[in-house]
């Protein structure tokens, strides 16, 4: 590969020499006249109408875009045909920023409009004014069948009925003894401290003694064994005859022929069961349609409650927020609040599906309570 | 030449190109896992689950065809932008070249989310649809304390807050001035409402004014979700209000703004709004607020008055006529924002200790005091005291219910919920029914004819259900009379035409025994004439699908019946002790 001729204007390298750097000299000489005379054009007063517009940066694009295509020039000559230059120029781009002022407002409804302005920084306009159906916008997938805000039983009122509040408290307890029992009955954890009795040095030597003797037994009863099998497995060879030959030869038909037959009288016979034969394959449909459609209502059922497994950690519900038998006053200003807003709304968010449990999430119950149901 | 060219590990079909893990999906759109996560809460994209996890079962799948619906979105890039300006003040500030850091955060990049909501919600039904969680995290936002650093370092500013708090105040001032409340349910947890917006039931639910502690949860994921549900209430509150032709925002008394009674200057701002719209010519918002005559409490009923909705329906009607001309005062120790909001919904005046309220204590005209105290120090005679239980209570039956049980001291009747459907569960509370028969009671007086009413005595089946027994035994006799005139009008038509001279016989109306017993067997003869007609013309399938649902109905009933039994005893084993 020698040296390419210097008139070559192809390559990477040679490009980049051939880039204008106007608009950055342009740049340079400004900003140096800006520090020369003191920074004013800089400071920025509290309220001004931005009329400056940026530069827009020529790109070598814009070049070609403004021009026509030759067919189409050629075209050109005809009335008839319009030109199409080959894509849409830009749009201008507006500054979005800039904070203006309107005549004959005061103080006070500058400020709100300030304050809306700057709290959701986009024009309030109606979204959905003059129902545009926009058919192009994909339809939504709902994650999950599961409401939004789930409203408590009648148990969980602050003043509650007696026969629903049992109800409530019997819910409560048991998926509090739930839990309970799922611990006891799982396997027992590894315990980290295992018991163990000291053992001397003397005491080290008999255990081991114990194991040789068990080892030369085995290996006595082995040898006896092998000597049986060697005698064993040495029969005598003797030489095969015509005689067995043929006799074997004769046999072999014979089976074949057998065989044959048999399977004839198994086909006539399926032949005959063929109805009973279709019974039986109609009968393994149903069930495996039954059990199929058993999975898919008890898959459904189950996603009511819960939301599909979706990450690491499963879903834990939050427990049933009721009052205890001896919380319950009747009064609204003596309620004990102890549950936060919180967790319930991101348990929510959970059930639905919209975030992934994480391992933080089911770990501490604020609201656990253990009771006894009296 | 190869025709189709498939990047090597490029899965065609199945399980595998259907779905990507979400480390696969950060990847391939180049930015971090936090702000996939805040794009995937404002795009709504979730994880799905597969039918096969291809990469193992602790992973979190999305569709395929949803991060690339996230890759053509242009909020990716502004979040893009973003970061790399934060990267630049960093840079400023640790250089401690701190005017350039200030000058830096005042032209900081940000985006906006009306066009993510427009995309999300085309209709505003759909919007509206989408409320419940929305209203119900907005106004849990607006109780929380904000803090500087949560359990996971996250912190809650406090114009956020304050934000949450004006949008939950403007959205009870619509509901509570178009009258669209319907339910309230005080439970543990906090305040569940239920209104009917433009035909969408939203249902929400507030917390308890005292708590909040904050707990252990992502409250980055929180405040995103809050993010978006703020704008989306906004543009939600817009829309409303400019269906009442109110305009928005609305600019609130600043002295009301500080004493905290948002909701009250937002209630101001609506009647000076339809004032104006009635009679007065137009002059600025400002100006008409000074403009409200000094007696308030007048005022404030004369523009209650105006104010006409052309399209309202019965519901609407007859809640905002629920608590008409009562006028409440509440004390400082009930959950005053909660009662304020209910009360205006259905149509009541109130006020409460405190500056700025528009009437005093002492005010004459005062009909109802909500207290919750257990002693009462001095009582004024022109006004009865009541716990705010009975406010709800009200509110849910939809009648003034009695105020003897509520009065102060009391312990209250059960708080029952309007949510669940009493006669479905099968068990009635006892104080439901008495609920029932107060609201028959009321019906009764309104209607004076009872023979005028719906009831359709032909059909045997309502008869059965009509639980008040004197009613039934009326009707049987009116129907006996019937019949006994239809027999002796035959029985002159057969004389006439026999010719036979009708004596003058003074018709003996007989003192009509009613026998009770053959009225019930009577009446449920014909009941059972009737369902068994229907039956016999279904087929084998319906009918069978008929027996399990009966039995299933009949187990409901053994149930409740044995709750009834046990609750007897212990009453009984109670009487005894």
């Amino acid at each position: 590969m020698g040296k390419k001729s210097k008139s070559s204007r192809k390559g990477k390298k040679e490009w980049r020499k051939n880039i204008s750097t106007e608009d950055v000299e342009d740049f340079l000489e400004i900003s140096t006249e800006d520090v020369l005379s003191g920074g004013s054009q800089q400071k920025e007063p509290s309220f001004f109408i931005d009329k400056s517009v940026d530069l827009a940066a020529k790109k070598k694009i814009d070049k070609s875009r403004g021009k026509v295509l030759w067919s189409d020039k050629l075209l050109e000559k005809n009335p008839m045909v319009k030109i199409i230059p080959s894509s849409t120029t830009r749009k201008m781009k507006t500054n979005k920023n800039a904070k203006i002022v309107q005549a004959g407002e005061n103080e006070t409804t500058l400020q709100t409009r300030l304050k809306y302005q700057n709290a959701c920084d986009s024009s309030l306009t109606d979204l959905w004014e003059d129902g545009k159906d926009d058919s192009r916008i994909k339809k939504k997938f709902l994650p999950s069948a599961i409401p939004a805000v789930e409203v408590e039983p009648s148990g969980c009122s602050f003043n509650p009925d007696s026969l629903n509040h049992q109800d409530a408290l019997a819910r409560a307890v048991a998926d509090e003894m739930q839990k309970i029992y799922q611990q006891e009955l799982g396997p027992k954890p590894v315990p980290s401290v295992a018991h163990a009795e000291v053992i001397d040095d003397e005491l080290k030597y008999f255990l081991e003694a114990d194991d040789a003797c068990d080892d030369n037994e085995e290996d006595g009863v082995q040898i006896s064994n092998t000597g049986a099998e060697i005698e064993k497995r040495v029969p005598k060879c003797k030489r095969v005859t015509r005689v067995e030959l043929n006799r074997r030869a004769r046999k072999k038909e014979h089976l074949m022929i057998e065989a044959e037959a048999k399977k004839v009288d198994e086909l006539t016979k399926s032949i005959d069961d063929l109805p009973a034969i279709l019974q039986a394959i109609e009968k393994e449909e149903e069930e495996k349609n039954k059990r199929y459609m058993r999975r898919r209502v008890a898959k459904a059922e189950k996603l009511k409650a819960h939301p599909p497994r979706l990450g690491k950690y499963k879903y834990q519900p939050t427990s049933l927020q009721v009052l205890l038998s001896e919380e319950k006053t009747g009064s609204l200003r003596k309620l004990k609040v102890s549950c936060t807003l919180v967790r319930d709304r991101f348990n929510s968010l959970e059930k639905r599906g919209l975030v992934v449990p994480s391992k933080k999430s089911g770990r501490k119950d604020a609201c656990l309570k253990p009771e006894v149901l009296e | 030449m190869p025709k189709h060219y498939r990047p090597a590990g490029k899965k065609k079909e199945g399980n595998v190109a259907k779905y990507v893990t979400r480390s696969q999906a950060v990847k391939s759109l180049q930015v971090t896992l936090p702000v996939f996560r805040k794009l995937c809460i404002l795009k709504g994209v979730f994880p799905r689950e597969p039918r096969k996890k291809v990469k193992g079962n602790h992973h979190s799948y999305y569709h395929t065809k949803d991060i690339l619906f996230l890759r053509h979105e242009p909020l990716l890039e502004k979040l893009r932008d973003i970061r790399s300006y934060d990267k630049k003040i960093k840079k400023a500030v640790s250089k401690k070249n701190r005017d350039l850091a200030e000058r830096l955060m005042t032209r900081k990049p940000s985006y906006t989310l009306d066009r993510m909501i427009r995309e999300r919600y085309p209709k505003f039904v759909d919007a509206l649809r989408d409320l419940d969680d929305c209203i119900s995290l907005v106004h849990l936002f607006a109780a929380l304390p904000a803090v500087d650093s949560t359990a996971n370092g996250e912190k809650i500013p406090v114009s956020r807050v304050h934000n949450c708090r004006r949008l939950s105040y403007e959205w009870q001032a619509y509901i509570s001035r178009t009258h669209k409340l319907r339910k309230t349910f005080v439970s543990v947890k906090g305040i569940y409402y239920q209104a009917v917006v433009e035909g969408q039931t939203v249902t929400w639910l507030t917390p308890h004014a005292l708590q909040q502690v904050l707990s252990e949860v992502d409250y980055r994921i929180l405040l995103t979700f809050l993010e978006f549900y703020e704008a989306l209430l906004g543009f939600v509150n817009f829309k409303l209000y400019h269906s009442i032709n109110v305009k928005y925002p609305p600019i609130l008394d600043p002295q009301l703004e500080a004493l905290a009674a948002d909701l009250y200057a937002l209630t101001r701002y609506f009647d000076a709004r339809s004032a104006r719209l009635g009679s007065m010519t137009s002059g600025s918002d400002q100006m008409e607020l000074q403009h409200l005559p000094s007696n308030e409490l007048g005022s404030l009923v004369q523009i209650t008055q105006g104010a006409n909705e052309d399209e309202e329906d019965e519901e609407t009607r007859e809640c905002k006529n629920l608590f008409k001309n009562m006028i409440f005062f509440l004390s400082p120790e009930v959950p005053r924002e909660s009662l304020l909001f209910v009360i205006s919904a259905f149509g009541g005046i109130v006020s409460w200790d405190g500056e700025g309220a528009p009437f005093e204590e002492s005010d004459q005209s005062i009909s109802y005091q909500v207290v919750d105290r257990p002693t009462l120090g001095r009582k004024f005679l022109s006004r009865e005291y009541i716990q705010p239980q009975w406010v709800f209570d009200c509110v849910n039956a939809r009648i003034i219910l009695p105020t003897e049980k509520y009065m102060v001291g009391c312990i209250c009747p059960p708080h029952l919920s309007p949510f669940v459907d009493n006669e479905a569960e099968g068990h009635v509370p006892e104080y439901a029914e008495a609920i029932e028969r107060l609201k028959a009671a009321q019906r009764k007086e309104v209607m004076p004819l009872p023979g005028s009413g719906k009831e359709d005595f032909d059909d045997p089946q309502s008869l059965v259900g009509i639980a008040d027994r004197a009613e039934a035994i009326e009707v049987a006799k009116k129907r006996k009379e019937m019949a006994t005139r239809e027999k002796q009008y035959f029985d002159e038509l057969r004389n006439e035409v026999k010719g036979y001279q009708i004596a003058d016989t003074t018709v003996d109306n007989e003192p009509i025994h009613v026998d009770e017993e053959r009225l019930d067997q009577d009446l449920r003869q014909r009941e059972e004439d009737e369902a068994s007609r229907g039956e016999a013309l279904m087929g084998r399938k319906h009918r069978n699908i008929l027996k399990a649902m009966k039995i299933g109905i009949q187990k409901k009933k053994d149930a409740t019946q044995r709750l009834k039994k046990r609750q007897k005893q212990i009453k009984e084993s109670e009487m005894l002790d």
